[in-house]
């Protein structure tokens, strides 16, 4: 069994905030018939932009909220459908890391005692081996295990997402799901994390969900990638593929956007306006904001469907030629050289 | 010679204290901070939280609240040669929104939430500038209208909940333009916004910079924007400026090995590799900074000499770096040789 965690056609919806002056608005579609699949060791990114539904996209893998359709299965098995010890094996084998550990830890708490009591719940190890295997966490992630006995406030940023990692790993997951794992951690300080969680998977052979926004990190960490915008996968692909030759319009203009570490190239805005639900009633949610110059009224028809456009690499856009498959079979008056591929900058 | 445009001048902003919180070590947050801003140009100055960056901005205009904090006695801050840290409290409203404008990174926090964001503009334009209401609300729907917004005659009226976070940050740009300031102080402006329109924030900074000829103090800790964005950049570590370089020079041959590990720290989204180069340990403790040279417990090149510590040595081509390896560059060959 390759595949390990897999999503199909998932959907949330949430009923509009209304608000004391306000009637109720339109239900706001979080994740709109999302699909993907992660292999055993690998890594999938969902990156995005605020409001994109990358996190909602989580917490339905997770099953910590239940999509309106859809289903996600862990190992084969819809976890819908599972119930008692299966149910607690699959909230054993899917651990989440959040962006700020400090709120998923008690404060009154020591820490070695934060890391036994998913242990003990789990009924990982026999009590007289708890402390032998805190310490052992503790290591592993790069901490002293004399730590084991300081409270969650003695640390620091970086050390705290340590110990939200020693958590997650105590129970001796299959599959991490790590909601903007760096993003409140200084740089220097994420380089060590970012680290850490590669030798992890190394090691112990983890799958990651990774949510991002920082698309320099996504690039990092990433094997594979699905980029969302407004409760839609645009585009997924490998990630180096992605990074050097997106399909998608928005890929191509969120790359765009991102400031390289290396002077000289300048900051353009690659895209005008910002996402809005309310922008496109009908056809392609991007098309408001689009460059592709081919773009016109079939955009605002109907919503592209994900195709595949190349092998491997799939685009919710019907302005993006299938390119590379057709370099596979070069047709009469197709030259390779004519296609539309600008570069992201 | 005349007056450099801004001049900072061994600046110590300290919070707490033996009279404050706890009655505890100080903190001593900015600890003899010197740069000097030029007309027109653009400085950043980057660091990671907690080295001091945003209470350095915030010192320029007297803006830290005291107490707990406090600037002490010979910091220095000159505007065109006029000493901003001893003028009256009226001739630093003046300065204020007048010639040194700031934005900062939550705009939510500087705009009054129950006043239409127009209203908020040419107030300042009515203050500083002497218009009339009706010439105030002619120039807001201008200035709005030049920051972006479109529409700028129905939003103009939109309270600022109402607005985008990149909306609302416009509006503060509109207002910080309204008195056409020599200087605009920007404190991570767009830290808080998606990546496509902090890039559209970045691009409007520099047209209304090559516009109306502005200097700019870009704080940040993103090495991208200040990639992109800056003519200069000091960086800063524990309080204190330890690298000034242009830009080009300090990205491609950074001469403080702070400098050096935060480069290396950064992902690249062109250029992927197996491991990032993390900078071990953690940044210090402002109460607690430690002896000779502060990045000496995390320094890879760290030797006896570091035990005191060096001031911000000339390296060549307006380059400065407080690292004894400017003296002795011998020694970082040799280090990477073996």
């Amino acid at each position: 069994m390759r595949t390990l965690l897999e999503a199909e056609g998932l959907a949330r919806t949430y009923a509009a905030a209304g608000g004391a002056f306000r009637r109720s608005g339109r239900p706001i579609h979080a994740v709109r018939n999302v699909s993907f699949g992660i292999a055993r060791g690998e890594t999938l990114a969902l990156v995005g932009e605020s409001g994109c539904g990358k996190s909602t996209t989580a917490r339905l893998a997770l099953g910590l909220e239940e999509p309106d359709r859809g289903t996600v299965r862990f190992g084969g098995r819809d976890i819908s459908s599972l119930a008692g010890a299966e149910r607690r094996a699959f909230r054993r084998r899917a651990q989440m890391v959040f962006q700020d550990p400090v709120g998923s830890l008690n404060p009154r708490l020591r820490v070695g005692d934060a890391l036994r009591e998913p242990l003990r719940v789990h009924g990982i190890v026999p009590r007289e081996e708890e402390a032998g295997r805190v310490a052992e966490l503790l290591r592993r992630v790069g901490l002293d295990p004399g730590d084991a006995r300081r409270y969650p406030h003695e640390f620091s940023g970086g050390q705290r997402q340590r110990i939200g990692i020693a958590r997650a790993l105590s129970v001796e997951p299959d599959l991490l799901v790590a909601d903007e794992p760096v993003s409140a951690l200084d740089v220097s300080v994420q380089a060590q994390i970012l680290n850490l969680l590669a030798a992890l998977q190394r090691d112990l052979g983890l799958t990651y969900l990774f949510i991002a926004h920082d698309l320099a990190v996504v690039r990092h960490v990433a094997d594979r990638v699905a980029v969302m915008y407004l409760g839609r996968i645009v585009e997924t692909g490998p990630a180096d593929e992605l990074f050097e030759r997106p399909l998608h319009p928005y890929t191509r203009a969120l790359l765009g956007a991102v400031p390289r570490p290396r002077p000289g190239l300048g900051v353009r805005a690659s895209v005008r306006g910002e996402a809005s639900a309310a922008g496109a009633a009908a056809g392609c949610p991007f098309e408001p904001r689009c460059r592709h110059p081919e773009r016109d009224a079939a955009c605002r028809r109907d919503v592209p469907e994900l195709e595949e456009k190349r092998p491997d690499g799939a685009a919710r856009c019907i302005k993006t030629p299938a390119w590379e498959v057709e370099l596979l079979d070069p047709g009469p008056g197709s030259p390779a050289g004519t296609r539309e591929n600008s570069d992201p900058a | 010679m005349t007056a450099p445009l801004l001049e900072v001048e061994d600046l110590r902003t300290w919070f707490g204290g033996a009279s404050g919180e706890g009655g505890g070590r100080e903190a001593r947050a900015v600890d003899g901070v010197s740069f000097r801003l030029g007309a027109g140009e653009t400085l950043g100055l980057v660091g990671e939280s907690g080295c001091g960056k945003s209470v350095t901005a915030l010192s320029l205009l007297r803006l830290v609240p005291e107490p707990p904090g406090r600037i002490l006695p010979g910091s220095s801050v000159r505007l065109r040669g006029e000493e901003l840290l001893e003028a009256p409290p009226e001739r630093l409203r003046e300065v204020r929104g007048g010639e040194i404008a700031m934005v900062f990174q939550e705009p939510m926090t500087s705009l009054n939430p129950v006043l239409p964001v127009g209203r908020q503009v040419a107030e300042g334009i009515r203050r500083h500038r002497g218009l009339g209401a009706r010439e105030a609300q002619r120039e807001t729907v201008r200035l709005l209208d030049r920051v972006g917004i479109t529409e700028p005659e129905e939003r103009r009226r939109a309270y600022p909940h109402q607005l985008s976070g990149g909306m609302r940050q416009r509006v503060m740009i509109a207002m910080a333009l309204a008195c056409r300031p020599s200087i605009l102080v920007a404190d991570e402006p767009t830290t808080a916004l998606d990546v496509t329109v902090q890039a559209q924030i970045l691009e409007l900074l520099a047209d209304l910079q090559a516009e109306l000829g502005m200097a700019i103090l870009l704080i940040t800790h993103d090495l991208g924007i200040v990639a992109q964005v800056a003519d200069r950049v000091a960086v800063m570590y524990a309080g204190r400026i330890v690298e000034e370089a242009p830009v080009e020079a300090l990205y491609s041959r950074p001469l403080h090995p702070y400098t050096e590990g935060l480069l290396a720290a950064v992902p690249d989204p062109d250029r992927p590799s197996e491991r990032l180069a993390a900078i071990e340990g953690r940044v210090p403790d402002p109460a607690h900074w430690p002896e000779g040279c502060r990045f000496r417990p995390r320094c890879p090149h760290a030797w006896e000499r570091c035990v005191s510590e060096p001031g911000l040595l000339a390296g060549e081509a307006g380059r400065r770096a407080r690292c004894w390896l400017v003296e002795e560059p011998v020694r970082r060959e040799r280090e990477s040789e073996t």
